[in-house]
């Protein structure tokens, strides 16, 4: 993202581009920040079935 | 972009927080504090995370960037003037990642969340007479048109209300607690998020806030047209606020007559789209 924004301020990409590349890659910034800060990680569970 | 598009998240959450207050006020309770949704987010997102074993390992992570990923394409259509057509082709593509949701956990409420997402599609159908109407009276389909269309002949709310209160139906079947929101209802636990939980449930988070901003803009700029952001701001509030009246109000209705309710509608829009095409 930070490369893109880069990139668009210099004017080596358009604004459109820059667009595309933030659809990609922020979805992976998201849950790659969500999987780096999370608690301990923990064996997969059944799914809930109910009580 | 980046700044814009984060600032879409939190506000979309902040607004999803005011939409709980106001209905939890109206009940007569205190209800959570309105940033209780952008704490949710960060909440889940500390959470320990998995997936589960009956899971299909791909599709239930993958179905949660194509979310973000979806809704993050349309704030740009939207704000940069584009195809409604875009805007409305990713909200109904939006339908099939709530059933990918459902489907990719191997647990049965997110399959019936899934299934009814799909069934709710009758929701989609008025919009498509309000975009019909609208590029009836503008002859485009570009936002940045209409809104040039509004600034010479007013707000579209006030030339073709019925259409504006049809696709205030489609936001309406959109926000959580609402009459329509089958998909979410306690019967089938959380629905097609039922199994996404911590870091898989922040990434829905992140997705709702944006997806309730692109909807609320859209309204706005489809049916009032240019606004500064402060007003954008203002106008948005006070849409969640009428919309909290409704959910409040309104009882959540079965899945038969959620899907009769918005059949019903688009009858009625499609008679008025019809009298609108004849009259001009």
């Amino acid at each position: 993202m930070a490369a893109g924004l880069l990139l668009n301020l210099g004017g080596i990409i358009s604004l459109v581009v820059y667009e595309a590349l933030l659809v990609l890659s922020f979805p992976v910034f998201v849950i790659s920040l969500g999987l780096w800060w999370m608690a301990r990680d923990h064996e997969a569970d059944i799914p809930f079935l109910g009580y | 972009m980046i700044g814009y598009l984060l600032f879409a998240v939190f506000f979309g959450l902040l607004l999803l927080g005011i939409h709980r207050k106001v209905i939890a006020r109206i009940q007569r309770r205190p209800g959570p504090p309105v940033w209780q949704e952008i704490l949710h987010a960060f909440k889940f997102s500390f959470k320990s995370t998995w997936v589960p074993v009956t899971a299909s390992e791909s599709l239930f992570v993958g179905i949660v960037l194509i979310a973000i990923g979806i809704w993050s394409a349309a704030l740009f259509v939207v704000v940069t003037g584009g195809s409604i057509l875009v805007i409305f082709g990713i909200y109904l593509l939006h339908k099939i990642v709530e059933h990918g949701f459902g489907l990719s956990s191997g647990s049965p409420y997110g399959k019936f969340g899934g299934v009814r997402s799909v069934i709710s599609a009758a929701s989609e159908i008025p919009l498509f007479v309000s975009v019909a109407v609208i590029a009836l009276y503008t002859q485009s389909y570009e936002v940045s048109e209409i809104v040039r269309y509004q600034e010479v002949h007013g707000p579209l709310l006030f030339i073709v209300p019925l259409a504006a209160m049809a696709m205030y139906l489609v936001v309406l079947s959109k926000m959580p607690s609402g009459p329509f929101s089958i998909v979410e209802s306690k019967e089938i636990v959380s629905g097609y998020k039922t199994e996404h939980f911590g870091v898989w449930r922040a990434g829905l988070e992140v997705t709702n806030g944006l997806k309730t901003y692109v909807l609320l803009f859209t309204f706005l700029a489809l049916f009032i047209g240019s606004l500064s952001i402060g007003w954008v701001v203002v106008a948005m509030i006070l849409l969640v606020v009428s919309l909290a009246f409704a959910c409040a109000l309104c009882p959540m209705l079965s899945p038969f007559d959620s899907v009769t309710v918005q059949t019903l509608f688009t009858l009625l829009m499609v008679g008025y789209a019809a009298v609108l095409w004849v009259v001009a």
